[in-house]
């Protein structure tokens, strides 16, 4: 079962991803705040797919991912947002993230992009 | 403050508005000439605008209506906890605050706005003013109630 692990500070995204995925198999393991305890419970639970938000208290979602390749450069992002200009995205895809949502999000587009991100 | 610049980024909040809305809930919002809660206990939530030309976007609403709203957010289930309901009124401003940037910045071609977190106020007659930017006010009425938005931009 995949994992996936949300960092948003929004406990509403979080139930909506649950939502979103659970249905269709994956484990949703937890919700991360902001960018520095989602960087802490990455080490805790290794997730398969990372749900991130942009605007966070404490570290936002450019210096998570940051943090997030450094400590593995095959990490799977899914950027979850509801700022979705395009400097964001190109500043988000140079840092190798390659699925973008934007907020509000339909159930169907999150489980495409996760499962693209899994190459299933 | 340039009025064009600032007429376009009220605008671009009413139409991020609207957008979000119907996405979220389904709910089509008419604008309406007047405000006027049902109660004087309202929730309201304040995204601040940061980068270039600072500013904020203020939504207000009364309890009855963000407990509707955010029901509707929740997929229609009941909420676990009473508070879950400013938390979603947040998110929601969040969401409308995110789209009217994202607006703006494809316009502009750079990072012309960037939001700071929610903060969230609720009380009986609250009046919230912010010092030293030009704001204007907009209200629109849908099946779960009415909302206030008031736009401020500064320099």
């Amino acid at each position: 079962m995949a994992k996936v692990l949300v960092i948003d500070d929004s406990p509403f995204i979080f139930k909506a991803v649950k939502k979103a995925l659970e249905p269709h198999g994956f484990e949703v393991v937890d919700n991360a705040p902001n960018g520095q305890i989602g960087l802490e419970m990455y080490d805790k639970y290794s997730p398969d797919v990372i749900t991130l938000d942009v605007t966070m208290p404490v570290m936002d979602g450019i210096e998570t991912a940051k943090g997030l390749f450094g400590k593995n450069p095959n990490v799977k992002i899914v950027m979850l947002s509801a700022m979705g200009d395009d400097v964001l995205m190109n500043e988000a895809k140079g840092l190798g993230i390659k699925q973008f949502v934007s907020k509000p999000f339909k159930p169907e587009d999150l489980l495409q992009s996760v499962n693209s991100l899994l190459g299933s | 403050m340039d009025k064009q610049k600032f007429e376009n980024f009220i605008a671009l909040t009413q139409k991020a508005f609207l957008a979000v809305t119907e996405e979220l809930i389904s709910c089509n919002f008419k604008p309406v000439a007047t405000y006027s809660a049902k109660s004087n206990h309202t929730v309201t939530v304040i995204i601040g605008i940061t980068g270039k030309g600072k500013g904020r976007i203020l939504l207000e609403c009364d309890l009855t209506t963000a407990e509707k709203f955010a029901v509707a957010m929740n997929f229609g289930d009941a909420l676990e906890s009473p508070n879950d309901m400013y938390l979603y009124m947040a998110e929601f401003a969040n969401m409308v605050s995110g789209r009217a940037a994202t607006y703006i910045n494809n316009e502009t071609g750079d990072r012309d706005k960037w939001l700071s977190p929610p903060s969230i106020f609720s009380g009986e007659n609250l009046e919230i003013i912010t010092p030293n930017i030009e704001s204007q006010e907009v209200y629109y009425s849908g099946d779960v109630g009415l909302f206030k938005i008031n736009i401020g931009l500064g320099e």
